[in-house]
């Protein structure tokens, strides 16, 4: 016997063992550092990148720059790393609502170097995503490693996202409320502290590397009645922007779908065509944040029409981008699109009415980019709270409170799911926590089986039925055909009241007379949500489970709610 | 309810070897066969604790309809009883996820040139990566199909060589062949590995159902492997160790796929299907 039994992963040792809640917090600090850490390296080479591009961007050639990073990024993802393309925050939202948070290790670093290639070549899509993406697959990864369950996967792949977009925007709250908003879901005691940890430890790390900048310059806005007032009408405006991006980004995706060519010819096209927007208007290339400084400070100089052109072809160069195959998040592009528009609304409303006494354009800028975002995230929290430790101050944090809210109210109801979530909405897999789906998901079909039911032949005549009856607990009989086993019905005992009283009928009925062939029949791989659905279609409290033509047992309405109860009770048990 | 074993169909000839091999097996222990068509050339399984993606090669992407024919033909052939899985789930568009709940998982076929060439390239790190998080043992198609009238277990004292002990008495149980066992003695003597036996509660059992016990001391393994008869299924514990040990020492499923043209039942760490 071996004298020494290794111990198989570091979860096992009684150090970590010692109290779970610590061991999330120290895990959570290491996730967020590993995440700030993927962040800061992607905005780093981002920076230097596109440094390194820009004498070339004047130059005609120049617009296939856009196409070559596109290309290169669609091979990178499906011919290296062989993982499908896109942003990949639903990819972790549905990881978060299916599977306990699994997601692939090659995914945290996967599209931190396609979105480089795509963006950094002057695509025009933000790096926020993947390094969510990235900061999520790192959470789930350490947690692997320390053979951590799922709901504790879960919160640490919330740590990751948070940590990720605190270290890329110096934003902790940011991140925090990202994380719980937009990837879990749910707020709870249980994950706001990991994810605390988390953020300050991804924003300290961005701090200590590149010091502790604000992305956008401070500038002070005194607010007055009017602003706020006129805010309402440009959260409407934030709104429709928000979902015609929407629309356009699945529009261009459908049609590039329809493309006969490889994927990254298609990706290449997107990114040509993004480089020829890009020699009129240069401000749809890249990330933008430059122009959204400019923007914020009064120094855009572009007029009223070029801005609403700017604007629409921002949203086209994102579509484009975004749609054929590019790697990228939606984050950066709705802050300059949201700019964008808040300077249009701003310059319309002063050019239809002049002594209206509106605040600095800058302000709108500010709160368009809110409204983008709650509109395109339909997470408000997200947008105040980015926006406000984005700019490094509160005086704007009414009208960005009535910004966001609206538009998120607004963009709901052209859209009914955020970008992230409306393909996960369609498929009808998102499950948040504590919801009646999610409930029934983490159930099977299998587990409720009652197998206590006694079978009947076909043949079998009433007499002996009714001895069947006597012993049996159940109220209803399955019957199968004895030689091959093949389910062929069922028989309710309500099914033979008729004849019970006469015994005349006992031995001139047999059960296949009087037995249901028609019933509906589950499968044991059947998801219960539909399995109930179908029992409540059927009005019935039960249903007989077959499987390969064989019946396995019965699944209850009875056994059903004593399992959903103890289930809602693990799920939300330390809320 | 019957146990049922997943293989991944694949439209190429060592493809609809596996699938051969797969009904056979399923045939023999009255399991039940459920294949899965690929719809591209990935999909996912999410286990307890890991996420492993399968890559598969182009060439096992065939016309589903054309491939079902087969697939029923060739299981019809060898009388065993069909069902074909499809995928509900997707973790994106091309990514279908496949569940982990069966009892039983062929190997997916081999990737890449090296993978095809070595026809049993089969301890690849895909395999290594379902094999440490199934729960499940896995199935290793041989070469060639041949008809297996004997399961033979290597048996070298370690918990998953237990675990595969316990595989093999309720396999043979199950198909109604004899059990035989090969030990490479390493030093030890047979008192010591009945010892272990006894350990884990398998004695009993082992007395009474193990028809031979090739007791080897040769010097190395691949000789030792001789003993195997041609007509066994082998049935082996597999990664209980850490990487760095399989580093200085070798790894034993390495040489027995080399060295073995049998199909093989792989027992991962955790745990073997209790039949």
């Amino acid at each position: 016997m071996p004298i020494f039994t290794p111990r198989r992963t570091l979860a096992n040792w009684n150090f970590f063992r010692a109290d779970d809640r610590l061991l999330l917090i120290v895990i959570a600090l290491m996730v967020g550092i590993c995440s700030g850490l993927a962040a800061l390296a992607l905005n780093r080479s981002l920076a230097a990148v596109l440094t390194w591009l820009h004498p070339y961007r004047g130059q005609v050639w120049a617009f296939v720059l856009p196409g070559v990073g596109a290309a290169l990024s669609s091979l990178f993802l499906n011919k290296v790393v062989n993982e499908g393309a896109g942003h990949g925050v639903p990819e972790v939202v549905y990881a978060v609502s299916r599977h306990g948070g699994l997601l692939r290790f090659r995914s945290s670093y996967s599209r931190l170097i396609s979105s480089f290639l795509t963006i950094g070549s002057g695509g025009s899509a933000g790096p926020e995503a993947p390094v969510v993406m990235s900061g999520a697959a790192i959470g789930s990864n350490i947690a692997k490693y320390f053979s951590l369950n799922d709901r504790q996967r879960t919160t640490l792949v919330g740590c990751g996202a948070a940590g990720a977009i605190a270290s890329i925007f110096n934003a902790p709250i940011a991140g925090m409320v990202f994380a719980v908003e937009v990837i879990l879901g749910e707020w709870s005691a249980r994950n706001i502290i990991p994810i605390a940890m988390a953020a300050v430890a991804g924003t300290e790390v961005s701090r200590i590397l590149q010091g502790n900048q604000i992305a956008f310059e401070y500038r002070h806005f005194d607010i007055h009645l009017v602003d706020i007032a006129a805010s309402a009408g440009l959260a409407v405006a934030a709104a429709l922007a928000s979902v015609l991006l929407t629309r356009a980004l699945r529009a261009t995706h459908r049609l590039s779908g329809l493309l006969v060519v490889p994927a990254w010819v298609r990706a290449a096209l997107g990114g040509c065509l993004v480089g020829l927007i890009g020699l009129r208007l240069p401000v749809v290339l890249g990330e933008g944040y430059h122009a959204i400084d400019e923007m914020i400070g009064g120094h855009f100089a572009s007029g009223l029409l070029i801005a609403a052109a700017a604007a629409l072809a921002k949203v086209l160069a994102t579509a484009l981008t975004l749609g054929s195959g590019g790697s990228g998040g939606i984050f950066a592009p709705s802050l300059v699109i949201g700019s964008l528009v808040g300077l249009v609304y701003h310059r319309a409303l002063i050019w239809i009415w002049p002594a209206i006494g509106l605040v600095n354009e800058g302000c709108f800028a500010l709160l368009g980019m809110a409204g983008l975002i709650s509109g395109m995230l339909q997470a408000p929290l997200t947008g105040i709270f980015l926006i406000v430790e984005l700019t490094g101050g509160y005086e704007t944090i009414l009208p960005l409170i009535i910004v966001s809210t609206i538009a998120t109210t607004l963009s709901h109801y052209f859209e009914p799911a955020s970008y992230y979530l409306r393909d996960l909405v369609e498929r009808g897999q998102l499950l948040r926590p504590g919801t009646d789906r999610r409930v029934l998901t983490d159930m099977s079909v299998r587990e409720m089986l009652e197998t206590d039911c006694v079978g009947v032949a076909p043949e079998m005549r009433l007499r002996e039925f009714i001895e069947v009856v006597k012993r049996s607990r159940r109220n209803y009989f399955p019957v199968s055909d004895p030689r091959s086993g093949i389910f062929l019905g069922i028989v309710y005992l309500d099914d033979i009241r008729p004849y019970l009283f006469d015994p005349l009928l006992y031995d001139a009925v047999v059960v296949g007379q009087f037995m249901h062939a028609d019933v509906q029949v589950a499968s044991p791989d059947d998801d219960l949500h539909e399995v109930l659905r179908r029992m409540d279609t059927e009005r019935r409290f039960s249903m007989p489970v077959v499987f390969n033509g064989r019946f396995l047992g019965m699944i209850s309405k009875a056994t059903l709610l004593d399992r959903y109860r103890r289930e809602l009770m693990v799920q939300t048990h330390w809320r | 309810m019957e146990k049922r074993l997943l293989h991944i169909h694949c439209q190429t000839p060592q493809g609809l070897e596996g699938l051969r091999q797969a009904a056979y097996f399923c045939r023999r222990i009255r399991a039940l066969l459920t294949v899965y068509l690929p719809l591209s050339d990935k999909f996912l399984v999410y286990f307890e604790n890991d996420v492993v993606q399968i890559d598969l090669d182009g060439g096992c992407l065939a016309p589903v309809e054309a491939a079902r024919d087969q697939v029923e033909t060739l299981a019809s052939q060898a009388g065993a009883k069909l069902d074909f899985f499809v995928p509900r789930h997707f973790t994106s568009a091309s990514l279908p996820d496949i569940p982990a709940d069966f009892d039983f998982m062929c190997s997916p076929p081999p990737t890449g040139r090296r993978g095809r060439q070595t026809a049993r390239g089969r301890t690849g790190h895909q395999i290594q990566r379902i094999l440490r998080a199934a729960r499940y043992p896995l199935l290793v198609p041989g070469a060639f199909h041949t008809p297996w009238q004997r399961i033979l277990v290597l048996f070298g004292g370690s918990a998953n060589a237990v675990a595969a002990c316990r595989l093999g008495l309720s396999l043979a149980r199950q198909a109604r062949v004899p059990l035989e066992m090969l030990t490479q003695a390493e030093g030890g003597t047979r008192d010591e590995y009945r010892e272990k036996w006894k350990a884990a509660g398998l004695a009993g059992a082992l007395e009474d159902g193990l028809q031979q016990w090739h007791f080897s001391h040769a010097r190395r393994f691949e000789e030792s492997l001789g003993a195997v008869p041609a007509d066994a299924l082998v049935i082996m514990g597999a990664f209980d160790h850490i990487s760095i040990r399989e580093f200085f020492h070798g790894s034993k499923l390495k040489t027995v796929c080399a060295v073995l043209p049998n199909s093989l039942i792989l027992a991962g760490p955790r745990g073997a299907t209790e039949i």
